[in-house]
């Protein structure tokens, strides 16, 4: 299990359309999968049954939880926004099944940066990919507080 | 993904009817020490989910829940009895659904922070169902819409959750 923290290379305020996010690279193995769906009271087989992933659903390997994934790529813009940013608006599109072992690479690019009466409002889009492959796709809306010491 | 119409999956009309209409209500109460498991299995280090200091310091009465954590406040507890061959909750089956069921994306939006301790209270509406094609074949798109309230009625989030079926 590889997921630390992103790290941030520059200052969240001063951002602007275009920058990429560090990149998030980890690999969900049974572990990380596990405590997932105990988190989220989630018993479907095809996140620990591998006879049946295989035989009922035709999977080739057990499925990781979409909602893991999702809950990563978001993990992947709070961390860089920090305590004074606020998530606001996600879009997530699963496009194939992820399996454990995978390394997976999530991306982050700066779309557009506008002005709020609360901050700043900052749209990426996001990407989780696997050797090239997108497997999850979408966007991500943050609101990012001026003044450190108070977040909307 | 490419919605196709003639070899797509044909979408059950029993399962339309239901479209535009509640399948379901609930509610539940932000508790830390849930939605810091779920951080933990995430790899969340934020300290506003952690510690009370550092979410004073912020402005916070309370520690701050992770936005994606939301849908788990409410969601019901299942005795195992009730849950689908697979193993998945039933409270995403239409009548008509094929079985094989997986995520299929999200769309949410939170209007503000949510803190420990707050009572939630959710309704959920089907929004729509479409036939897709896909990288391994065909199937069906359902999508429910879910919006969060507080104590006082208002408005706290909305999520778009779709599950694919096939």
């Amino acid at each position: 299990m590889s997921a630390g923290p992103v790290s941030a290379p520059g200052s969240p305020a001063a951002v602007q359309p275009g920058d990429r996010l560090p990149d998030l690279r980890l690999t969900v193995d049974p572990v990380r999968m596990f405590a997932f769906s105990a988190a989220t009271h989630n018993a479907h087989r095809i996140h620990y049954d591998l006879a049946w992933t295989r035989d009922e659903e035709g999977y080739p390997d057990l499925v990781v939880q979409g909602p893991l994934q999702t809950a990563l790529m978001a993990r992947q813009v709070t961390d860089w926004a920090g305590p004074e940013g606020r998530l606001v608006a996600v879009t997530m599109s699963n496009l194939a099944a992820t399996h454990p072992g995978q390394l997976l690479t999530c991306g982050a690019e700066v779309l557009s940066v506008e002005s709020d009466p609360l901050g700043r409002r900052i749209e990426l889009s996001l990407t989780c990919s696997h050797e090239g492959k997108v497997l999850v796709r979408g966007t991500a809306v943050v609101l990012l507080h001026e003044a450190s010491g108070t977040v909307c | 993904m490419t919605e196709t119409s003639a070899a797509a999956l044909p979408v059950p009309e029993e399962a339309t009817e239901w479209i535009g209409r509640e399948t379901w209500s609930g509610e539940g109460t932000v508790r830390s020490r849930d939605f810091q498991r779920w951080a933990l299995a995430v790899g969340e280090t934020n300290p506003l989910y952690f510690d009370i200091d550092v979410a004073i310091r912020y402005g916070h009465a309370a520690l701050v829940m992770p936005p994606m954590f939301l849908p788990m406040v409410v969601r019901p507890l299942r005795a195992l009895g009730d849950l689908r061959p697979d193993g998945s909750v039933p409270e995403y089956d239409l009548p008509g659904l094929p079985p094989r069921r997986m995520a299929g994306g999200d769309r949410s939006e939170f209007l503000r922070t949510v803190l420990d301790g707050e009572r939630i209270y959710a309704t959920r509406v089907l929004a729509d169902i479409v036939a897709k094609r896909g990288r391994s074949g065909d199937f069906l798109l359902a999508t429910w819409t879910t919006r969060y309230h507080g104590v006082s009625g208002e408005l706290i989030a909305t999520t778009n959750f779709s599950l694919v079926a096939r």
